[in-house]
């Protein structure tokens, strides 16, 4: 369960305050495939940077029940100047868990062959999402947290890391942050709509799909 | 018949003007024909549109028509008048007769009356595109410029209203009439702020009046000022008013500020009205719900949004019927379990060693040289100032060994130079790192201090020991005591990297200032002296720097000589440890803005 006790989030910035999530009190189950919809600007990210812990929310807490992944493929925690192996070790360290099989797994998926002792920086984008994407599947997590970002990398890539996170995912939950029903709908069972700044839930996806579509985007 | 006419030229060319005037307006008023030379028509038209007999005037121009007065002019005449008739429709088409009749330079004047009616007839489209095709906002009158303003926010045409306003606020001040259009326009496009501006500017010109009072009342809300709000508001929407929206939102200002009975007041006053029902309804229910706790949270940053979503009907339906997937579940144990320090402080340690496993990975592999820098770099230092030191003021050293004389100050200096530098920037590199749930921020500072502590700490041993086997074999003091002094060096160093890396939020400019005094306090800090070599006037001042202390006493074990009567190393940590405080409160306040930027 991810917990968003009271949670308020907005920024100041020159043109005043600007309210981007409202009062909130909710639990977020961690073992189900949970949509989150908004329009561009609507709090998404911001949402997703609190659960992962990068942005603060300026009232009450967040509280994390499980083990959650970093945004899936996000390549920038990556240090330039450290190899992939280097990168991988730091990343099973963190998290505790055998380096050897996660390099094992990353590099299955990844496929950047001689590439892997050389630093990061010299990578090219298409190989950095792979090994970013490769490195979240490598390890078990009970639930991934995703911005969009499924489509990383180029065509090929694309369908196989579809088929590879929807195999590896099975019994794992996520938290799939979108403006797209499309996605929303062919991967989620329930949803959350940022409508205004307020995170209304739904049950069920084609009813929040539905309020999203009248309210949202019309 | 024609004497009316003629007694009325013999009075006009004695220059009786008056007298004229009565003859004229006595003949007219029987009805008569009036028949005065076409010369003394239009003096006449404006003579008795002065005095405000249109009717007359107007019959006047017809007659001088129907006698074979043509042209642009008569046809103007003849327009203005009826437009002061009140037939709009008619002067609108004498007018536009006029128009294409009249010569190149005439037209701006034709086409002025011409828009001016059309706002008055409602054609503000017409009218906006008079303006825009003929006229030069600028040179007209301040009250025409008023009609401009208004036919072209009517027409919808917020851009070219905004822009008028400006250019005739530029030239003649501001006026009411315009400052409530600009104000309008503001409030349309959500620049609270700028509304409120412009209500003021107009308010300046007319402090009277009402339309720009309610303006600047509705501004302050809308920016969220809900004090100023009800301040002006009370004084203009009280509970007698007729102003029924301002009623309105003073109630909920009132329910905002937590002022209930106030709020009572004003809301029975507005119960009844009709138009408003569904606010009024809202209103009830916030009123009913008495002291909800979140309402009363004084001082508190509260915005308002266009819409209001939990206004919204549906919003509130899906919001008061949570699904049971989203249903809040924490409970006391696991709000404990979150905050417990044993599990919390492991944690700590288990990432911060990772992080420095990391940075010191890094480090080795960003140049060939590696780790090596961290050597090299104090050596070209010490190599430099111990030449200087060679060469134009050996004597000053007191009979310590130069290398070991400015050894002994860099590189303690270094520990704070290092951890400052390190730390000053050190949120903002690593932000992606915050990605990775495990990781805190305070992970991230603690990482990358202790791993500058201990690399300047082998540098640090690295030196003394190279100097005692190649260069002097000195007489070595008290461990303890230089690993106090350079633990003071580190925290203010962490002190000073934090703060200055939090205070940056304000003006970015505020590290090149730090970065500078830096280079001061290298130079003023024992590397090149110790306190006791200055003369007393100077020390005096001196002593303040406590980092000058702290490398003094580093020294003061490498030989005895050096120790110091005046280093003080009680103040210096008082210093330390403030400067560290500071760094942390400023972390602690600020670091949500350094992250959202």
């Amino acid at each position: 369960m991810i917990h968003l006790i009271g949670i308020e989030k907005h920024y100041n910035t020159e043109v005043g305050v600007r309210q981007v999530i409202l009062e909130t009190n909710l639990s977020i189950p961690t073992h189900k495939r949970v949509g989150v919809l908004g329009r561009n600007g609507a709090g998404k990210s911001t949402l997703l940077n609190m659960i992962a812990g990068v942005d603060r929310p300026n009232r009450g807490m967040i509280i994390r029940e499980a083990r959650l992944s970093w945004p899936l493929g996000f390549a920038g925690g990556f240090h330039g100047d450290l190899t992939a192996r280097e990168n991988i070790s730091f990343v099973a360290q963190l998290y505790n868990v055998d380096y050897e099989e996660t390099f094992a797994r990353t590099e299955e998926f990844a496929e950047i062959g001689a590439y892997v002792d050389m630093p990061v920086r010299t990578y090219s984008q298409g190989m950095k999402s792979r090994l970013a994407f490769g490195l979240s599947l490598a390890i078990n997590f009970d639930c991934y947290l995703i911005d969009e970002t499924i489509g990383a990398g180029d065509r090929f890539f694309r369908q196989k890391s579809r088929k590879v996170f929807l195999e590896q995912s099975k019994g794992a939950g996520m938290l799939l942050v979108s403006h797209n029903e499309t996605t929303v709908r062919e991967y989620c069972e329930i949803a959350l709509v940022i409508y205004e700044g307020v995170l209304v839930p739904f049950g069920d996806v084609d009813d929040a799909i539905d309020f999203y579509m009248r309210k949202c985007a019309p | 018949m024609a004497a009316p006419a003629d007694e009325f030229s013999k009075l006009y060319g004695a220059g009786d003007e008056e007298g004229a005037l009565d003859i004229a307006t006595r003949t007219l008023s029987s009805g008569a024909l009036f028949a005065p030379p076409f010369e003394s028509v239009s003096w006449l038209c404006e003579a008795l549109r002065r005095r405000r007999r249109f009717r007359l005037a107007l019959a006047l121009i017809s007659q001088a028509q129907e006698r074979g007065y043509h042209g642009w002019r008569a046809l103007y005449l003849r327009g203005t008048l009826e437009a002061l008739n009140r037939r709009l429709h008619d002067a609108m088409e004498t007018l536009d007769r006029s128009l294409s009749q009249s010569p190149e330079d005439k037209r701006p004047e034709v086409a002025t009356v011409l828009a001016r009616v059309n706002v008055i007839a409602g054609n503000y489209e017409n009218a906006q595109r008079l303006f825009a095709k003929y006229s030069k906002i600028r040179d007209l009158a301040p009250r025409t410029a008023d009609v401009a303003v208004k036919a072209a926010f009517c027409a919808g045409n917020m851009d070219l209203a905004l822009n008028w306003a400006r250019q005739s606020t530029n030239v003649h001040g501001a006026t009411a009439e315009r400052a409530r259009f600009l104000a309008m326009v503001h409030m349309d496009r959500g620049e609270w702020q700028e509304a409120r501006k412009a209500a003021e500017e107009g308010l300046k010109a007319d402090a009277g009046n009402i339309g720009l009072s309610r303006l600047k009342a509705l501004a302050f809300f809308r920016e969220g000022r809900i004090v100023q709000a009800i301040n002006h508001l009370e004084g203009i929407a009280g509970a007698e008013s007729d102003w029924t929206e301002g009623k309105i939102v003073l109630c909920k200002c009132l329910v905002s500020a937590g002022r209930r009975q106030e709020a009572l007041v004003v809301f029975r006053s507005i119960e009844r009205e009709s138009g408003f029902e569904e606010e009024v309804a809202l209103l009830r229910a916030q009123l009913r719900q008495g002291d909800d706790p979140s309402e009363s949270d004084a001082g508190d940053v509260r915005t308002y949004r266009e819409k209001n979503p939990f206004q919204d009907r549906e919003v509130q339906h899906l919001l008061a019927n949570v699904p049971d997937d989203f249903a809040p579940s924490w409970t006391r144990e696991s709000i404990a379990n979150s905050g417990n320090i044993p599990r919390a402080i492991g944690k700590l340690f288990h990432s911060v060693r990772t992080i420095m496993l990391r940075e010191t990975m890094a480090r080795f592999g960003r140049h060939e040289i590696g780790y090596l820098w961290a050597i090299i770099e104090p050596l070209i230092h010490v190599t430099v100032v111990s030449c200087i030191f060679y060469f134009i003021r050996m004597r000053d050293t007191l009979g310590m060994n130069v290398v070991l004389f400015v050894a002994t100050g860099i590189i303690p200096l270094f520990f704070y130079m290092k951890t400052y530098s390190g730390l000053v920037n050190v949120l903002k590199q690593n932000r992606p790192l915050l990605n990775h749930p495990g990781v805190q921020p305070m992970d991230i500072f603690f990482a990358r201090s202790i791993l500058e502590f201990f690399t300047q700490l082998f540098v640090f041993i690295v030196f003394v020991v190279a100097i005692y086997l190649f260069i002097e074999e000195y007489k070595f003091g008290n461990v303890w005591s230089i690993l106090t002094n350079l633990f003071g060096l580190w925290i203010t160093g962490i002190g000073m990297g934090l703060l200055i890396g939090s205070l940056v939020v304000f003006a970015e400019s505020i590290k090149n200032v730090m970065d500078g005094s830096n280079r001061i306090i290298y130079v003023a800090s024992g590397v090149f002296f110790t306190l006791d070599m200055m003369p007393p006037a100077v020390a005096e001042y001196l002593e303040w720097n406590p980092l000058l202390h702290f490398v003094d006493g580093v020294r003061g074990n490498f030989n005895p000589l050096m120790g110091g009567t005046r280093v003080d190393i009680g103040y210096a940590y008082v210093c330390a440890v403030a400067i560290l405080f500071c760094g942390l409160v400023a972390d602690r306040a600020l670091r949500h803005r350094v992250l959202d930027r």
